[in-house]
C-alpha cells in the first residue's frame, strides 16, 4: 500500500518510476503471489517474469493510483490463462491425474519446505481449484477486500464470497488430513464447521 | 446443538460483515468457544500465509531488471495484434501513378537526349536500361502502361517518328 502512495501521490504530480524502482518495489510481492498461485518456484519465476514483461510493455500507458491493483490483475489473470492452457494440453496428451504429479525434480529447498508448515499450506492450496485458489490467496495473502477481488478477477462479489467459503472449507479439510498436528489447526473442530 | 456461525466466520475475519451482523457475531463469540476457535484458526492461517513463503531469488531479481532490455516483441504468449508495416505498401493505383511519374521524368530525359545531349553524356547505354525496365514492368504488372508516353528505345523512336 505504501508503495502505491509513493509512486502515485493522488495521481497529481506523478513521475514515472524508473524500471529499477518498479522491480525493486514490487518484485517480491509479485513473486510471493505467483508462488502461492502456482505452487512451485519454477512456475512462480516464469509467471513473475511474464508479469514484469507485460508491465514493462504497458508502463507508458499506465495511469497512476492503481499500481498494485494492476499487478494483482495481471498476475492472477496470467496465472488463470496458464492453468487453462496447461489443462488443455494435458487433457490432450497426458493421463488425467497428471495435475497431481510433481512436474519436476524438487530442489533441496523445496524438499525442506514440503516437510514443514509451508509445504503443507502450499499443498493444501495446490489442491484447490485455481479459481478458488486465486480468490483465497488474494484475500488471505494480499489482504484484498471482496470487492477488490471481484474487480481483479472480473466476477461478481457473490461469486468471490462463495469461492472463498468453499475454498476455505476445502483447505481446512486438506490441512486437517495432511497435518493434524499443525499449530494453527491443533484445536480446530473441523467437523463442526460444516454444521 | 445451537447454530454456529458457519460461513459468517469467514466474512467476519475478512472484515466483510455489515455492522449489525458484526455485532451479532461478536455476541455469539462471547459465549461460543467453538466459533472462537474457528476465528482463531482462520486468523492463524492468514497470518501464517503472510509470514511464510519463499524469498525472491536473487537471480530472478536480475532477470527482472533485464526485462527493460528486452525487445518489445512478445516473449512467450504473444497476443495477436495488428502489425504496423513500416515499409509502404502502395495501392495499385498509387503505384501506377508513382511509376508513371518516374517515367515522365525518364521520358523527359529521353526528350532531352533527342534534343541533343552534351557530348560527354553518351545516350546509348541508357536506352537499353530503360527499355528493359519497360519490358520488366510489363511482365510484372501485366499491363501496357504509358500508352500516351513514348518510351521506346531512342533508336526505335527515331525510326518510328523521325525528329523534326
Amino acid at each position: 500500500m505504501d508503495a502505491v502512495r509513493a509512486i502515485g501521490p493522488d495521481g497529481a504530480a506523478w513521475i514515472a518510476p524508473s524500471w529499477d524502482e518498479v522491480v525493486r518495489d514490487h518484485s517480491a510481492r509479485v513473486y510471493r503471489l505467483a508462488y502461492r498461485l502456482t505452487g512451485n518456484r519454477h512456475d512462480a519465476e516464469d509467471l513473475t517474469q511474464e508479469v514484469f514483461v507485460r508491465v514493462f510493455r504497458s508502463l507508458s500507458s499506465y495511469t497512476p493510483g492503481t499500481f498494485e491493483g494492476w499487478l494483482h490483475r495481471i498476475t492472477t489473470n496470467l496465472f488463470l490463462d496458464l492453468v487453462r492452457r496447461k489443462q488443455r494440453i494435458r487433457f490432450d496428451a497426458l493421463p488425467e491425474d497428471t495435475e497431481r504429479l510433481p512436474g519436476r525434480e524438487r530442489s533441496p529447498q523445496q524438499l525442506y519446505d514440503d516437510t514443514h508448515f509451508d509445504g503443507d499450506v502450499q499443498a493444501a492450496l495446490d489442491a484447490l481449484p485455481p479459481d478458488f485458489r486465486a480468490a483465497v490467496v488474494l484475500c488471505d495473502l494480499e489482504g484484498l477486500s471482496y470487492e477488490e477481488i471481484a474487480d481483479t478477477l472480473g466476477v461478481k462479489i457473490g461469486t468471490v464470497r462463495s469461492r472463498i467459503h468453499r475454498g476455505r472449507s476445502q483447505l481446512r479439510e486438506a490441512l486437517a488430513h495432511r497435518a493434524p498436528g499443525l499449530p494453527v489447526l491443533a484445536d480446530a473442530p473441523v467437523a463442526e464447521l460444516s454444521a | 446443538m445451537s447454530a454456529h456461525l458457519g460461513q459468517a466466520v469467514n466474512t467476519f475475519v475478512d472484515g466483510e460483515l455489515d455492522p449489525t451482523r458484526e455485532d451479532e457475531v461478536l455476541a455469539h463469540l462471547a459465549w461460543c468457544g467453538s466459533c472462537r476457535t474457528d476465528v482463531a484458526t482462520l486468523r492463524g492461517f492468514k497470518a501464517a500465509l503472510r509470514q511464510t513463503g519463499p524469498r525472491l531469488p536473487s537471480d530472478l531479481s536480475a532477470r527482472l531488471m533485464a526485462v527493460s532490455t528486452f525487445p518489445t516483441t512478445p516473449v512467450r504468449h504473444p497476443r495477436r495484434r495488428p502489425t504496423v508495416h513500416v515499409t509502404p505498401h502502395l495501392s495499385p493505383r498509387l503505384r501506377r501513378t508513382a511509376v508513371s511519374g518516374a517515367f515522365v521524368v525518364l521520358g523527359l530525359g529521353g526528350a532531352l537526349s533527342l534534343a541533343g545531349p552534351p557530348p560527354s553524356q553518351p545516350v546509348a547505354p541508357v536506352d537499353p536500361t530503360n527499355a528493359g525496365f519497360v519490358v520488366d514492368h510489363g511482365k510484372v504488372s501485366g499491363e501496357v502502361p504509358f500508352s500516351t508516353i513514348d518510351f521506346l528505345p531512342a533508336s526505335a523512336r527515331r525510326s518510328a517518328s523521325p525528329a523534326p
